[in-house]
């Protein structure tokens, strides 16, 4: 492994801008925030250790969160094959008195995969190649489940499915 | 729905008052110890702060 040799203050800088936000938006794809401070973590920690090729990058925090996602994916797969079924906490969600749900309880409700596309469009702005890139899928992929979680986002929020 | 869900998700992920963060010291001293785990003959290569 080549040397690492972190310049502290801006590798500080990134940890202070990242380590937070990472984990509220990871606390929305995991369904836990305790999941989510791990992956944050271990996400950080592979940044540590190969700061000093991606401390080039345009966008550090870029590489940190294409990391950090695919950790979320890893799990749920390890999930998956010990317990066969993954339940999510938030299949259970409730719904309001109006019958609605809020938007943050309404991402939370859909299927891990819909979950990631979506944060990482509307919160990040994240184009769909991006997307696609950071989740190491097809970029039609993408586009399917971001339509799909549309649909189930409208459908929960009651609202009109947009064209 | 577009109009909606980006500001709605966005500042539900800026709300980060309550998200405690570990001191930087910790994670480079997991990353040393990593790199030690799977690099151990390697004396230069080290994780510095």
């Amino acid at each position: 492994m080549t040397r690492v040799n972190p310049a502290p203050e801006r590798l500080e800088a990134f940890y202070e801008e990242g380590y937070r936000p990472l984990v509220r938006v990871l606390t929305l794809a995991c369904g836990s925030r305790e999941d989510a401070e791990e992956v944050a973590e271990e996400a950080f920690t592979r940044l540590l250790l190969h700061w000093s090729r991606v401390s080039e990058y345009d966008d550090p925090l870029a590489w940190v969160r294409m990391v950090a996602f695919r950790l979320v994916a890893d799990r749920r797969r390890r999930l998956q094959r010990l317990a066969r079924k993954w339940i999510s906490p938030f299949n259970g969600a409730t719904v309001d008195r109006d019958g609605s749900l809020d938007v943050e309880r309404a991402v939370a409700a859909l299927p891990l995969t819909q979950r990631q596309v979506v944060l990482l469009h509307y919160v990040y702005d994240c184009r769909v190649e991006d997307i696609a890139r950071t989740l190491g899928v097809r970029v039609g992929t993408v586009k399917s489940r971001l339509g799909r979680a549309r649909s189930a986002l409208a459908e929960m929020l009651r609202e009109e499915v947009p064209t | 729905m577009n109009d909606r869900l980006s500001p709605e998700l966005k500042r539900a992920a800026a709300d980060t008052t309550d998200i405690a963060q570990p001191p930087l010291h910790r994670l480079l001293a997991r990353a040393e110890s990593r790199r030690r785990q799977h690099w151990p003959c390697s004396r230069s290569a080290r994780v510095q702060e």
